[in-house]
Formats: structure tokens, sequence, C-alpha cells
């Protein structure tokens, strides 16, 4: 009996100190979300989007690059768009050619919407201007603060991004679009898309996307996701030098191995 | 139609990102894996590259093309360009072969005999048949 007290109070000994300490642990790892000078939430540091497991690249991918299809839940939801029947009817032939005419195959960057969990991205926060460069295909954005997009826009592939601070939330207009009339995402140059970025705590950033585009969509449809900060990340180069895609496409097209004919 | 539709939706939550359609290339239904050696490697985007040499049992040499994620995601699952694969180094490659039954696969996970580790070496092959049937018909 005595013994068992005090095996008791060994292992109480043992314990209080751990837990204590876990509690320690637990404050330091999730520190408040970081202020700017200017009080604004300070959206810099190297994250991962579409996930959705705070920790390093390594302790949150657990060593694998995508999980298998159908193997836990995606963050990014929502990415359906409402295509007017034009618009569908081009992204059904663009599924009958196995979208290898896609834009991306061809190394064309487009706005990943919160989505790339594959690549990082990093954010440069200043007062004027927020900067995102991203991994994937070696592209960066341009969000000056507080600005109106140039009145004599010049149509580009990410589109023209400003933005301005809602309370603690980062919004992000983006106009001046590219028209994407090939492929499996189509839009037109009415595409407009409202971002925004909201650290919810130290590891999190929640995403989300108004997509609207009158010409080719029926009505607006919204995108969520989460970032997640990733310490000890650094982006490297990402840029197609040798892509063998389009030529292997059309030595398969060649062969009659591309085309199919779903209605 | 609804259920097509539906199954649609489901299939089109697919996570893959990749640079490209996987199915227009390979075939999802025809999973190989080769044991063989390395002969060469190409360190590039959007995709690296390397060659095997794999026998048959004949004794006959056939060298593979195996594609595969880039650089930077092959370092951020624990590839180091100096060690991880070089020319000699026996290894057995899981992937799926190209559509048209050449010697071109796409690799999914590399197992090396020098130190018995098996590494990703690729994304996973998705839906199979190049992209997902799009939810046309949809609101």
């Amino acid at each position: 009996m005595r013994n068992r007290f005090l095996a008791s109070v060994v292992i109480a000994l043992a314990v209080l100190p751990m837990s204590q300490y876990a509690g320690a642990q637990n404050k330091k790892l999730a520190p408040p979300v970081p202020r700017a000078a200017d009080g604004h939430p300070d959206l810099s540091g190297v994250w991962q989007p579409g996930s959705d497991k705070p920790g390093t690249w390594e302790e949150a991918n657990q060593g694998v690059g995508v999980p298998e299809p159908g193997r836990g839940d995606n963050v990014r939801k929502g990415a359906n768009p409402p295509y007017q029947p034009w618009a569908a009817k081009l992204v059904l032939e663009a599924y009958n050619r196995r979208n290898i005419d896609d834009y991306v195959a061809r190394c064309i960057p487009e706005l990943d919407l919160g989505a790339g969990s594959l690549y990082p991205n990093q954010f440069v926060q200043t007062p004027k201007l927020i900067v995102i460069l991203i991994e994937s295909r070696h592209v960066f954005r341009l969000i000056p603060l507080n600005e109106k997009h140039p009145e004599d826009l010049d149509p580009a592939w990410l589109g023209d991004s400003v933005g301005r601070w809602e309370g603690d939330t980062l919004v992000v207009d983006v106009a001046g679009f590219k028209e994407r009339l090939v492929g499996s995402k189509i839009n037109t140059d009415a595409l407009h898309i409202v971002e925004r970025f909201k650290r919810v705590d130290y590891n999190t950033i929640e995403y989300s996307a108004t997509v609207e585009d009158p010409k080719a969509l029926t009505r607006p449809y919204t995108i969520t996701s989460k970032y997640m900060l990733r310490p000890g990340t650094r982006l490297q180069e990402y840029v197609c030098e040798n892509n063998q895609d389009p030529d292997h496409f059309e030595a398969l097209d060649k062969k009659g191995l591309i085309n199919r004919n779903d209605k | 139609m609804k259920l097509i539709i539906a199954a649609s939706l489901l299939l089109a939550a697919s996570p893959a990102f990749a640079h490209h359609s996987f199915g227009a290339e390979y075939d999802g239904n025809k999973p190989v894996t080769l044991t063989g050696v390395i002969t060469s490697i190409q360190w590039t985007n959007p995709h690296f590259y390397f060659f095997m040499d794999v026998k048959d049992q004949n004794g006959n040499v056939a060298n593979w093309k195996f594609e595969g994620y880039p650089p930077v995601v092959l370092n951020r699952v624990g590839w180091k360009k100096t060690e991880t694969m070089l020319p000699g180094d026996t290894v057995t490659v899981f992937g799926w072969q190209a559509r048209d039954g050449t010697n071109w696969a796409h690799s999914r996970f590399v197992t090396f005999a020098k130190n018995g580790k098996k590494l990703e070496s690729g994304p996973p092959a998705g839906n199979g048949d190049g992209g997902n049937r799009p939810p046309v018909g949809a609101p």
C-alpha cells in the first residue's frame, strides 16, 4: 500500500513539471498574431497554400508532396465555376482534348487562388505595398495599398492587384486579366476577383476569393482556403527551361491518343 | 445525370494542382514497377527526368525515361542532388507508363538499393485519364 502511495507521488511529481512544460511549449508554439509598426496584422513570412497543418514544411507534409486523391479533407473548397453554356462547352472541348491546351501546361502563370500546395509563397509587407513571391513559375504579385487600378490597364496573366485593410483583413481587388478562351479554365476580360487574407492566428491565414465574370459565369462564386506559416522554408528557383510536355502531347495526338468524344 | 455531376464534383476536388494533366500523357491503368541502373538525370523544370537501363528476362537492355517532380519539390521531400540518385545506382521505380506504351513513364516512388530508402519522386496519378470531366450543366 505504502509502495503504491509512493509510486503515485513519484508519478505525480514526474507528470506535473511535464504538463507545465507542455503548457509553456504550446504558448511558445502559438504566440499572438504579430503586428506591423502601423498596427495592421503582419503577414510577412513563408506560407504554404491549401494546407491546415501547422509546423515546418516537413512536419506538416510528412515528407509527402501532395496527398493521394481522396485521402484527407481538401482545405481548398468551392472552385466549381458556374459557367454560362458557351464557356461550359469550351471547357468540355478542352476536357475532350485531355486539357493538353491548358495555358499552365505551357508554364504560363495564373492566380492560384489558395491552391498550389506543392510550392511556398513568401509575403513581404510594407505600409504601402505588399509583395507575394510565388515559387511556382517564379512569379511575383505587387499589391499597392490604397491605390486605384491604372486607368489604361494592360491585360496580364495575373491581373492587376490593389489592396486595402478592412480592419484586420487585407482585401485585394484584382482586375485587368488576359482572356483565356482555351483550356479547363475559361475567363474573359471581365474577370474580377476580390481576395481576402486574414491572419486568424500565428500560424494561419484564412483566405477567400470571390470570382465574378459576367461574360462567362452565370453568377459569382467563392473559393476558400488557408495559408499555413512554414518557418525555415526558403523559396527556390522554378523556371520552365525544359518543358517537354507539349512535344509529348503532340506525339500522342499524332497517334490518335488524345481526342475523345464525351458529350 | 445527377449522379454523374455529383461524381464529377467530387473528382474535381482532386488536389493534384500539377503543372499539366497527368492522364494526357500517362495511363493510370498501366502501373509499372521496374528495377534497373540509372544512366542519367536531368535536374530541370517543370519536371526532372531520369533514365534507367532495364534488363529483361532474355538479357536485352532497354533504356527507360521517367518524369517526376521539379527539383524544388524533390528537395523538400528529402532528395539531395549530390547523393540521392547518381548514375550507376540500382533502383526500383513505381509509376505509370505513357499511354502509347513506349518506354516512358511517370514516376511516383523510387527505392534505392544502396540504402533501402524509398522516396517520393512524383505526384499521384490523380484521375488517371486526362482530367476530370467538367461539371458542365451544374448551376
